[in-house]
């Protein structure tokens, strides 16, 4: 009986890891990412509830009076897999996922405008982490802060 | 009326229901009837006489043997024995080597996967690391938050020469 039992219990701990694993490959093949396009201005003051957590963090860096957020976006995409972001002033945000290293996803941001690359980086993003790329302008006083977060 | 009553011929299994005294009163009477003058029915009861005689005798100087006090002691350990049967074998297999050699081991690389893949970074980390940058930008700033080290990266775009610089809502 005692022989029955281990050899159950060590099949069960053995699908349980085999389970464990398969999932997190399957899952780790693939990254979450989601896209908040901000626009931060001076021009008036409003801060965009929706941005409450993320307002605080930027204002302890920026001087803008407003933050609101026009759209919000969730690619999920797998290595290599290219998603695209539709951007104010014509203008498109590419991610495309190259890898995972430990516990960070190694994304390409491209951001076109008019199809010209006007900028492009490569960057290690912390498993549900988040950064703010910002810089271009939009409207008279206010500029594009895009902050990416990704999970996988 | 007497010969109504007797078995017209030898039946060995209302024989032996009448050895074991599981007649009613007019089958009995039967086969009473019927003994009388069959020597092979006789035969055969007198062998069934034997047989459980032999049988009761042995059975007799086994319970005479018997210890009835211990066979109640067993009876109630093996009781005991099943219900405790999951806590025992639960704890005899976990000291078992065979049992938490492997286990360990599974458990370690558990533990090693889970803390490779999950385990969040430091917070004193950043969140992002930059590891290339190129465009058409006149200048770029990479910096962090004071807060939860959020990585900001800033960059100027350079002015366009047909004067697009606020390029307009789609």
């Amino acid at each position: 009986m005692v022989k029955i039992m281990r050899k159950t219990f060590s099949l069960l701990l053995l699908f349980v890891f085999v389970g464990i694993m398969v999932n997190s490959v399957w899952a780790g093949s693939r990254v979450k990412i989601d896209v908040k396009t901000v626009l931060a201005s001076q021009q008036s003051t409003f801060f965009d509830p929706r941005l409450s957590g993320l307002i605080e963090e930027l204002r302890s860096v920026f001087r803008y009076t407003s933050y609101r957020l026009l759209s919000e976006d969730r690619l999920i995409l797998g290595i290599g897999e290219t998603g695209n972001v539709v951007l104010p002033g014509r203008r498109i945000l590419r991610v495309t996922p190259i890898g995972i290293r430990g516990n960070r996803a190694e994304l390409r941001l491209v951001i076109l405008r008019k199809k010209n690359k006007i900028f492009q980086t490569v960057i290690r993003l912390r498993n549900h982490g988040s950064i703010t790329v910002g810089g271009p302008r939009h409207q008279k006083e206010g500029h594009l802060l895009l902050n990416i977060s990704n999970s996988f | 009326m007497k010969e109504n009553c007797k078995l017209k011929e030898c039946d060995p299994i209302l024989l032996c229901h009448y050895f074991d005294r599981e007649l009613g009163p007019e089958d009995k009477e039967k086969v009473d009837e019927h003994l009388k003058d069959c020597p092979s029915c006789q035969k055969t009861l007198q062998d069934h006489q034997i047989i459980s005689s032999h049988y009761k005798a042995d059975l007799k100087t086994k319970l005479a043997r018997t210890n009835f006090e211990s066979l109640e002691q067993s009876v109630l350990n093996r009781v005991r024995d099943r219900r405790v049967f999951g806590w025992t074998n639960i704890s005899s297999l976990l000291f078992l080597k065979r049992f938490y050699i492997p286990a360990t081991a599974v458990a370690a690389a558990l533990v090693i996967f889970f803390s490779v893949m999950f385990y969040p970074a430091s917070p004193s980390d950043p969140s992002a690391i930059v590891t290339s940058l190129s465009g058409q930008i006149s200048s770029v700033m990479i910096f962090e938050t004071p807060n939860t080290q959020q990585t900001i990266l800033w960059f100027k775009e350079e002015l366009p020469l047909n004067g697009e610089d606020n390029a307009q809502d789609i």
